[in-house]
């Protein structure tokens, strides 16, 4: 008859490893020649790297969000190659802001450091974002969240809606700004992982020059760019409308089960990256975007069959909103 | 769900909830969170109704008759289910243990 749950401890901030002791290597404000500037989404971020090949890779990744001038916020990513060692392979050390984050040894292992760079400062320092471990779309001015861990199909899914026309905010945080409640943009080149390359193809979304990449334990990612779509494809600010909660299950048919506001708001908490660190007190922005939200789990198996279930439900939304206006 | 501790409770014993939790309510349930453990909790609106009576001017008694009432049970179910919410909520130190608990007049239902 009765029913309680609880979730302990901020899961997202004691995943995210603390380099801040490690030593840094000055990243400076001053402009270099060697810097390209970025603003994607609400992130800037500015790479500095004397990698040229490296430096053309991350601009052809990111050639919608490229801008040419530093925010004096930016996020500075330093790539250098450590001195040449008889007795150690080549390395590279990829720092932010001057925090050493990662040495990865092959040129295929940067890309991925540097986004997870970018997502370890993001949980640091963007205090005014509540931060959730999701996927986020938009439709027709109404956002959806897809929170969920890593490998329960959040980026599939987010392409899947990407292929039919949803308009992209990010594969990996839901940003949502604690004053507004609105979801904020960070168009992240969507993160695949090699089981999933296929699918891509299947929906017409090549990964980024057909390059694979290496991502510590998660093995081979191909990228796929947001704008591959059209460069309409990326949304901007909307509010929550809907929170999903997937699951991949082989095989399974998509089965969409509504749950109550406060399960939902219960388990976004679990998702939550910023629990404590958050400027607005968390747990007030996460009731009032459940408040505000229809919330559903999800447990699907076939991306096309998904899609339209939730097709078929964003569409429902959109025609009982119209007889009611 | 609601661990299998069964505790044993005066059916005088007035349970209190914690002051600094913060609380909100969602279409008829609840979402508690404690800001010393960092931990959220969600009350279905079973536990929700128990909840709101741990005033610390309410017997363990008097919640679970008014359970039985509310929810149709037998006197002898309305208080195990009370008495392992109650458990369940002192363990995770939401509501104030019994020891802790200030002594007061039990009011009458």
């Amino acid at each position: 008859m009765l029913e309680i749950h609880d979730a302990t401890g901020d899961p997202g901030q004691s995943r995210k490893p603390d380099y801040s002791s490690n030593r840094t290597n000055g990243a400076g404000s001053k402009e270099l020649p060697t810097d390209v500037h970025f603003q994607i989404g609400v992130i800037p971020v500015t790479l500095r790297t004397p990698l040229r090949k490296l430096r053309r890779d991350y601009a052809s990744l990111y050639d919608f969000a490229r801008v040419d001038r530093k925010s004096p916020n930016s996020f500075i990513i330093e790539v250098t190659p450590k001195p040449f060692s008889l007795r150690h392979r080549p390395r590279f050390d990829v720092s932010i802001n001057g925090h050493l984050q990662f040495e990865p040894s092959r040129l295929a292992e940067i890309i991925p450091c540097i986004e997870w760079s970018i997502n370890w400062e993001i949980s640091r320092s963007l205090s005014g974002h509540l931060q959730l471990h999701a996927s986020t779309m938009e439709k027709n001015g109404c956002g959806i969240i897809l929170p969920g861990e890593s490998g329960a199909g959040k980026s599939t899914l987010a392409a899947g809606l990407l292929a039919r026309g949803y308009r992209y905010l990010c594969d990996e945080f839901a940003l949502i700004d604690t004053d507004t409640l609105q979801l904020q943009p960070y168009p992240r080149v969507l993160c695949v992982k090699k089981p999933a390359f296929p699918v891509m193809e299947a929906l017409g979304l090549p990964l980024h020059g057909r390059k694979h990449y290496l991502k510590g334990i998660k093995g081979y990612v191909g990228y796929v760019k947001p704008n591959t779509i059209g460069d309409a494809s990326v949304a901007s600010s909307c509010p929550v409308r809907n929170i999903i909660f997937p699951k991949y299950q082989a095989g399974a048919d998509p089965v969409l089960m509504p749950i109550s506001r406060a399960q939902a708001a219960f388990s976004l908490h679990t998702y939550c990256f910023n629990l404590l660190s958050c400027h607005r007190n968390s747990f007030d922005v996460i009731t009032s975007v459940a408040r505000n939200a229809n919330c559903f789990r999800l447990v699907s198996g076939d991306i096309q069959k998904t899609c339209d279930l939730i097709d078929d439900l964003v569409r429902g939304q959109s025609s009982a909103h119209a007889k009611i206006a | 769900m609601l661990g299998k501790t069964r505790n044993e409770y005066s059916s005088s014993y007035q349970p209190n909830r914690r002051p600094s939790l913060r609380e909100s309510l969602l279409d008829g349930e609840g979402l508690v969170f404690d800001e010393e453990t960092n931990s959220t909790h969600h009350l279905n609106s079973t536990a929700l109704f128990i909840w709101n009576q741990c005033d610390g001017n309410t017997s363990i008694q008097c919640i679970a008759e008014r359970v039985a009432d509310t929810y149709d049970l037998t006197a002898k179910e309305a208080l195990d289910e009370v008495s392992r919410l109650v458990g369940y909520l002192e363990e995770r130190r939401l509501i104030h243990s019994r020891e802790d608990a200030p002594k007061e007049d039990v009011k009458s239902c």
